[in-house]
């Protein structure tokens, strides 16, 4: 009676600590919360477009025009600016980093720090090889995640020029239609859930971009909800090992007995008379060893790298 | 028509003939001898009659003892003379005098003490530093006045084994050859049978002190026993033995086994498996020696549970149990716990 009672008090006294620690995880979490530096979308679509570098449609300024209205409709769609730059010859010879850098530089200065937005920087400068990246920037960065941008690269290839190939306008105008089809389609499936978020660590400005209550937010510290979860994992680890020290401590305070009656033999009175080991059965088994066959299973990552508050997906063609 | 009557040379119980097995068998201690084994044994026995010198020592033994009495524990505690016990070691309670000894508790032999209080308490507080968790005033200065030189009352059994062991070992080995795998299984009849003989296994005649904790100090060094003499009870306290030698043959019968297995179990080789179908070790002979023994003795009263310590005094060999403050350890793991929680905390981004 007395045990059991015992039990459901240690019960009582875990449940009672488990809520205090949530309890005191959540006022944690809330009290270290960080600036949301979030700009949003500012509903000013027109500052979306196509910069032609290249002069691609020098010659149809109709096809300019047009391309610049979808991209403007598509803006509006998705509520994200959009800025899609195609490089012409300055830009021969630049680096997957200098790329990176320069769309994320352009995109800023076109619509400002921690907007909601994408900038696609389409490689026509010739070099080899072709390098496209994609610069998300705010809330862009939970709708374009790598299997979106890869997504984006893989259906953009169609229509892109291989490698110091030559294009064709009507490709490039397929290729911007293509990708404003695509950033609609991500941008309706994307479901806003609580604690999605992007962790840019490799900005120069680090900063975490997650959508709470619909809201975007991008922070300098991390989600609440991932915060929230490296302190419960924390705490589960000190829990654990504040138990195994109890443990191994009670254990040291346990009797330990260290008698060894053996030593008490007199060797030179004890004697064995009777000592055989004699071999009364020898059997051989055998089986025949089953031949298996393995496979191998290949990996595959990926990774870039960038200057800004923005996060990257790269791609060669 | 006289009925002959044997007594049990393991416990000196009477032994009674069992038509089951055809055995004489002791009741009290459990052991069996054919008629043939107990007439063997019975022949060899001496009937010595105590020498004048013996005597004498029995008398002067019985008019120089007193016995005190623990009324709260019921301990008896001897000392002699010229020496007055004012408390009990084990439960720290007064003790009053009772009386003198009889020299049927007159020890054999005795070993003196090797080890003075200083060295005793010395000992204690390297042993008790390394245990932070022990409640405060167990390493306080009036606990270790409560450190004493005891002698405690010891039954010293030689024991003749008969030992009967018989298996059946597997040796295995494996081996590959071309697509095949093979194993060869060697079976062995192994066969172990002799007289193993076992001397000095001591069993304390006290009931008070823990079996476990008086076995954790041995072994004494028999080499320096004496013949028993008052004044070697000069300075220090003594216990009347509670339990005598038919009361202690079951553990001295238990640890005399676990003396003959190892002697038989090392005998045998490596073997994979061994599957044993007999395996018996009879004690067919015990011949006894009362002693007194050495120890330094402390006792400590914690949340109703007693905590003994003690310290061989011809070795310095130390056990015991160290009585745990739960209150202080659970406050250091949860510190600790939290103190981790928090680093971590921060390693891993929890607060940022």
């Amino acid at each position: 009676m007395r045990r059991s009672g015992n039990v459901l008090l240690t019960i009582v006294l875990a449940i009672v600590a488990l809520a205090g620690v949530l309890t005191l995880d959540t006022i944690i979490v809330n009290a270290f919360t960080t600036e949301n530096l979030s700009a949003g979308y500012d509903g000013r679509s027109e500052l979306s477009g196509l910069v032609d570098e290249r002069g691609v449609f020098k010659e149809e300024p109709d096809t300019y025009a047009s391309l610049q209205k979808r991209i403007r409709q598509c803006s509006e769609n998705t509520e994200l600016n959009i800025l899609i730059f195609i490089a012409g010859d300055e830009h021969w010879g630049c680096s997957e980093a200098e790329i990176e850098r320069y769309n994320d530089d352009l995109y800023d200065e076109t619509f400002g720090e921690y907007t909601d937005g994408v900038g696609y920087y389409m490689d026509l400068s010739g070099q080899s090889p072709a390098h496209d990246d994609i610069s998300v920037s705010g809330k862009a960065a939970v709708i374009i995640e790598e299997e979106q941008a890869n997504g984006i690269f893989s259906a953009l290839d169609h229509y892109l020029p291989k490698s110091g190939a030559g294009y064709g306008t009507g490709d490039i105008r397929d290729a911007v239609e293509v990708f404003c089809d695509k950033l609609e389609s991500y941008h309706s499936e994307y479901k806003p859930s609580n604690y999605k978020y992007f962790h840019d660590k490799e900005a120069k400005t680090p900063v975490y971009v997650f959508v709470k209550d619909g809201e975007t937010y991008v922070t300098t510290g991390r989600a609440p909800g991932s915060k929230f979860k490296r302190l419960l994992i924390a705490e589960l680890i000190g829990t654990i090992v504040g138990l195994v020290t109890y443990i191994v401590t009670r254990k040291k305070y346990k009797f330990k007995n260290t008698a060894n009656p053996s030593v008490y033999v007199a060797r030179e009175k004890s004697a064995l008379t009777e000592r055989s080991d004699v071999l009364i059965r020898s059997y051989v088994t055998k089986h025949k060893i089953s031949s298996s066959s393995g496979g191998s299973r290949g990996g595959f990552g990926g990774g870039g790298g960038h200057g800004g508050s923005h996060g990257h997906f790269g791609h060669s063609r | 028509m006289d009925a002959a009557i044997y007594k049990c040379p393991n416990c000196n119980a009477d032994l009674k003939f069992d038509p089951v097995t055809q055995k004489l068998s002791c009741e009290y201690c459990l052991s069996s001898f054919t008629i043939d084994e107990i007439k063997k044994l019975c022949a060899d026995a001496e009937n010595s009659i105590p020498d004048q010198a013996a005597v004498q020592e029995q008398q002067e033994f019985e008019e120089h003892t007193n016995l005190y009495h623990c009324s709260s524990c019921g301990a008896d505690i001897m000392c002699d003379d010229r020496q007055t016990a004012l408390f009990c070691y084990y439960c720290h309670n007064p003790v009053i005098l009772s009386g003198k000894l009889t020299g049927e508790y007159k020890p054999d032999k005795v070993i003196g003490f090797k080890l003075n209080k200083d060295m005793a308490v010395d000992m204690f507080k390297r042993w008790v530093e390394k245990r932070m968790f022990v409640p405060r005033d167990f390493k306080s200065e009036q606990q270790l006045e409560k450190i004493t030189g005891l002698y405690v009352p010891f039954w010293a059994a030689d024991c003749s084994i008969n030992a009967d062991f018989n298996a059946v070992g597997k040796k295995v080995r494996s081996w590959t050859s071309g697509e095949y795998h093979y194993t060869e299984t060697k079976e062995f009849r192994v066969i172990r049978r002799g007289n193993i003989m076992v001397e000095g296994i001591p069993a304390d005649g006290e009931s008070k002190i823990d079996d476990l904790l008086m076995e954790s100090i041995e072994p004494f060094d028999y080499s320096e026993l004496k013949d028993f003499s008052m004044s070697y009870l000069s300075g220090f306290y003594a216990d009347k033995y509670d339990v005598d030698k038919a009361g202690v043959f079951p553990r001295i019968r238990t640890r005399a086994s676990q003396a003959g297995k190892k002697v038989v179990r090392d005998s045998i080789g490596s073997y994979t498996s061994l599957n044993v179908s007999v395996e018996q070790y009879n004690i067919m002979k015990t011949d006894w020696q009362y002693m007194m023994l050495p120890v330094w003795f402390m006792s400590y009263k914690y949340k109703d549970k007693v905590y003994e310590f003690a310290i061989n005094g011809q070795t310095g060999k130390l056990a015991g149990t160290p009585p745990l403050d739960r209150r202080k350890l659970r406050l250091t793991c949860l510190a600790l716990g939290v103190g981790i929680s928090l680093i971590l905390g921060f390693i891993g981004g929890g607060f940022i």
